[in-house]
């Protein structure tokens, strides 16, 4: 099992969190995982992607060309990389603020993140939302290991945070889980 | 920390120099290596050791200088237009026969160039600074080498005296990938410091450490007695990786660090070619032997690099063969991804 994603969208949206998230759950279930982020001159609203591999076998180059998985954010996002989606490509997009090409391939997941964490009061877990969905539209992590991950990450934050995170992963699988 | 973990390159370098003992650390920020830096300005001081931040890269170097004369195990880093800086250094370390770390976590030149990863100090690292000397230079392909690697090259420096050189990129210092840390792992200290070091000659006899040696004669002698230490690095720390099994390829891949891992998707990916991968480890001293060995029985010799063709030359000292030696480069910053490597092959195979 090889698993590509490439996860885009502006700074400040939590793009290279979310990667950091799939690759540590892939860590903790002992799989080999890498995160490659786009670095620069990085700044908030700022173009943001990065690259996660996880794999049972030996991962070669960190990069990621032809994504299984493409996660975006927003219209830019999705503009830049819709181009390498295949018949085969799972994409997760924040319909809240991408308008979906109908004449794209691959497997959509269209899920209006932004509004769900506005819901929630808290737009920060926006990307906890699309982690969710991911989940659970590709069964590659473990949903439980997930969850203990972003307690784990968040530890030190106070309680509320930490429950509206783990309700965000949740509204987020529940979401994905019904399409 | 044990069992897998994910870590980004940088740090990686920065645990494996605390595991092995380096007690010091000096450096000037610059990217694509702040995170080492960074993490070393909070966990020097908790492994009991110093971290020094320098005005320049040139008193990074100096301050590594004075902290191996005085024994301890010590380290800078930095990336490349502050490598260059500290060439003189480099070469008065070798010349006084001290050991020392010296990363470089290269990024796109000439002059400031970028800060994207490149491999464009090849030269540099093997062919290093003034003075007739050399360095041990081992590149990193993954994140666990970079802890290794590292580790390491704390032991390979005091067991010569000699500075020591982790050559990598931005792509591997950046990026986080799981690594196994091996924590009761302890270092070999080969030749401890308290039998040269300057510790002060309380009931022993004065030691001297330079490298200006103006009695007629003493210079030519310092350099035949270094190039002994040299050739006897030559014999016993070469390393390279070459799957010995796929003995069945009509094309040899030769690549280092980061571009040896894209090599490898692309050996994986383009099952229409029979090709294997040669993987210098140490860049110096250089597997020319072995290399010339792997490339008989190959039709074709690809070296593909993150420069205009540095290792290449080695590579055509290695093989003796121009007409098979085909190049494939990206300088300043330009990453070969694993579909470009291979339509290069495929072109150049068919």
């Amino acid at each position: 099992m090889t698993e590509k994603i490439m996860i885009a969208g502006s700074g400040g949206q939590g793009v290279l969190m979310l990667g950091l998230f799939l690759a540590r759950v892939a860590a903790m279930e002992k799989k080999n995982a890498t995160w490659l982020p786009a670095y620069g001159a990085e700044k908030r609203g700022g173009f943001s992607h990065c690259s996660v591999i996880i794999s049972d076998e030996e991962i070669f180059s960190p990069m990621v060309e032809n994504p299984d998985t493409l996660i975006v954010f927003d219209q830019r996002a999705y503009d830049s990389y819709k181009s390498r989606v295949k018949e085969n490509t799972l994409v997760i997009q924040n319909s809240t603020l991408v308008k979906d090409d109908e004449a794209l391939p691959g497997k959509k997941v269209k899920l209006p993140a932004l509004e769900m964490a506005n819901r929630l009061d808290l737009a920060k877990v926006m990307n906890v939302i699309m982690a969710g969905a991911y989940v659970a539209a590709k069964k590659v992590i473990n949903a439980e290991n997930a969850v203990e991950e972003l307690k784990s990450s968040l530890g030190r934050k106070e309680s509320g945070v930490i429950k509206k995170n783990i309700d965000a992963f949740k509204a987020g699988m529940e979401y994905a889980g019904k399409k | 920390m044990s069992g897998k973990m994910l870590m980004k390159g940088n740090i990686a370098i920065a645990e494996g120099a605390i595991d092995a003992g380096c007690r010091f650390y000096a450096g000037y920020p610059i990217t694509p290596q702040n995170e080492i830096p960074e993490y070393m300005s909070k966990r020097m001081p908790e492994a009991g050791g110093v971290f020094m931040q320098a005005e320049s890269e040139l008193i990074s170097i100096n301050l590594v200088f004075g902290a191996s004369v005085a024994g301890a195990r010590s380290m800078t880093t930095s990336s490349s237009p502050g490598m260059s800086l500290m060439q003189e250094g480099i070469s008065y370390m070798a010349g006084c026969e001290l050991p020392g770390v010296i990363v470089n976590v290269m990024r796109g030149g000439p002059g400031l160039g970028n800060i994207a990863p490149s491999q464009s100090d090849y030269f540099q690292a093997v062919k290093p600074g003034h003075g007739d000397f050399r360095m041990i230079t081992l590149a990193p392909s993954n994140i666990q080498e970079m802890y290794d690697f590292t580790f390491e090259a704390f032991d390979l420096a005091d067991k010569y005296r000699n500075p020591v050189m982790i050559l990598t990129d931005g792509l591997l210092g950046q990026m986080m990938e799981t690594i196994e840390l091996s924590r009761g792992r302890k270092p070999l200290n080969p030749r401890p410091a308290s039998e040269w070091a300057l510790t002060g000659a309380k009931g022993r006899e004065p030691r001297k450490i330079l490298s200006l040696l103006m009695k007629p004669g003493a210079l030519e002698q310092h350099n035949y007695d270094l190039w002994k230490k040299y050739d006897e690095i030559k014999k016993s720390e070469l390393r390279y990786e070459f799957n010995e099994k796929e003995k069945d390829y009509d094309c040899l891949i030769v690549a280092f660090g980061s571009v040896a891992r894209t090599s490898k998707g692309v050996i994986a990916e383009g099952k229409d070619i029979k090709a294997a991968l040669f993987r210098p480890v140490t860049l110096w001293p250089f597997p020319y032997a072995e290399l010339r060995e792997a490339a008989k029985k190959a039709k074709k010799v690809f070296v593909f690099e993150m420069n205009m063709g540095q290792m290449v030359e080695d590579v055509r000292l290695a093989v003796q063969d121009d007409s098979k030696v085909e190049f494939y480069g990206r300088p300043g910053g330009g990453l070969p991804s694993q579909e470009e490597l291979l339509s290069f092959l495929r072109k150049k195979v068919k």
